[in-house]
């Protein structure tokens, strides 16, 4: 008890720290005073780290693995662009003011320039001018960005990786039944999916939605996963990719919902006529609610996750004193170990949820026809 | 053992049912709120009315339906339990 209370205070601590440092930074901002160059170099230090967990949550346009003596050692990624016509360029293209593409340098692609500001990519002139809005928008075109990112590398090497495990478990049982190699392991978790997520949710129509719920387990599991490798890779902490997985799990739902599904929503049973037409709208509501909860309960959970063991590791380097340099680093472990439990249990509550709702769509209620 | 499994994943089959619920009632609530105060800028109404009409309707709106929601669990559980 005593230790989830010390931890508990330390986090709601490292949080306070954290705004305290956002505001400090902002303040710094808006007035310009004059500091002493200790205090001006451990802002300078905030900042860094500031930016160091801004950037490591969003998606990237290359892959960074390290950063040594100010170079950063990774490897440049295809920009695909459509805008009046599609661009290809990689990443790493020298710009007008020869510094590359990632780096901010405006790049020329059939007679138009593009920029990149803060991962997102503008239509700008020969000198890469951005004029910013009050909320420090750029006002300049957005367009239509489909290039390969780190996101889209890795959900791409994970599928492949998917298919070639699974593919060869599946050969594998048709020469035995006995599991060998990797179903060893990955045995127990389909019989888990099919066995504790899909039959008591769904019933006895679980088959038909064993491809969707496994799918999306091993797939949110295995990003999540690799998450809380040291390479920096954070897609399922990106509200895009858990849109998609929640739209996917909506169009299920929606296409596979019992006349019992849809009388519920649309004419209610056990409320007064005129509550009916009242509560079409709102069940109709209800059906868009449910997947949007899903997508910002994931997106949150990996965000947060990511964003506390970095401050966390962020905070040894702005504090820089014995008790931090201990404190943190173990702090950072126990969040750690939490973050690892959190990778499983979002991927089993993701499909958890999405198997409880195909289960309330296929449903249907002999109770209420006998009455 | 075997109960213990049922009871965890049963637990958490309800956690997901009520957070719906709940989930549901907020969009209402906040749904019924920025409309209202939509309504209110379009038609220039200079000031809170409508904010406060449609709001305080939807949140009525929001109890009920979530009334009815509990209720309609409240009967599965007790069937599902008589089954059992």
């Amino acid at each position: 008890m005593l230790k989830k209370t010390a931890i508990l205070f330390y986090s709601l601590l490292m949080f306070a720290t954290a705004f305290a440092q956002h505001e400090n930074v902002e303040n710094q901002h808006g007035k310009p005073v004059t500091e002493t160059p200790e205090l001006s170099g451990k802002e300078e230090r905030r900042k860094e780290v500031k930016e160091f967990v801004d950037h490591h949550i969003l998606d990237a346009h290359d892959v960074a693995l390290m950063v040594k003596g100010g170079h950063h050692i990774g490897f440049p990624l295809p920009v695909i662009i459509y805008d009046e016509g599609f661009h290809f360029f990689m990443s790493n293209t020298e710009g007008v003011d020869g510094h590359e593409f990632i780096h901010g340098s405006p790049v020329e692609s059939n007679g138009k320039f593009y920029t990149l500001n803060h991962e997102k990519i503008y239509r700008t002139d020969s000198k890469g001018t951005l004029t910013l809005d009050k909320d420090h928008h750029p006002t300049e075109k957005r367009v239509l960005d489909l290039s390969i990112t780190k996101s889209v590398l890795v959900i791409f090497l994970v599928a492949i990786f998917m298919i070639v495990l699974f593919g060869g478990m599946a050969r594998s049982y048709k020469k035995s039944l006995v599991p060998s190699g990797a179903a060893k392991f990955l045995e127990p978790l389909v019989i888990f999916v099919r066995d504790d997520i899909a039959i008591p949710n769904i019933g006895h129509k679980y088959k038909r939605f064993m491809g969707y719920l496994l799918t999306v387990f091993f797939f949110i599991l295995f990003l999540n996963v690799l998450g809380l490798m040291p390479f920096g890779i954070n897609v399922t902490g990106n509200i895009a990719i858990t849109f998609c997985l929640a739209i996917v799990t909506y169009l299920i739902t929606t296409f596979s919902g019992s006349k019992d599904y849809w009388k519920h929503i649309f004419w209610m049973p056990g409320v007064p006529v005129p509550m009916k037409f009242i509560m079409m709208p709102i069940e109709i509501l209800g059906t868009l609610t449910k997947p949007f909860a899903l997508m910002i309960r994931l997106f949150a959970n990996m965000t947060a996750g990511h964003i506390v063991v970095m401050t966390l590791i962020g905070s040894i380097y702005i504090f820089e004193n014995w008790i931090a340099g201990v404190a943190f680093p173990f702090l950072t472990f126990v969040i750690y170990l939490l973050e690892v439990l959190v990778a499983f249990l979002q991927a089993y509550v993701f499909t958890m949820l999405s198997a409880l709702f195909i289960g309330m769509a296929v449903e249907e209620h002999e109770h209420e026809h006998a009455h | 053992m075997e109960d213990k499994k049922n009871n965890a994943s049963d637990s958490l089959r309800k956690y997901g049912k009520y957070s719906s619920v709940v989930f549901q009632m907020l969009f209402i609530i906040g749904i019924s709120f920025w409309g209202g105060h939509q309504l209110d800028l379009y038609f220039e109404t200079g000031s809170n009315v409508l904010v406060l009409v449609i709001g305080l309707s939807g949140l009525c709106l929001s109890l009920y339906t979530t009334v009815k929601r509990l209720e309609i669990l409240n009967k599965e559980e007790q069937d599902n339990a008589k089954q059992k």
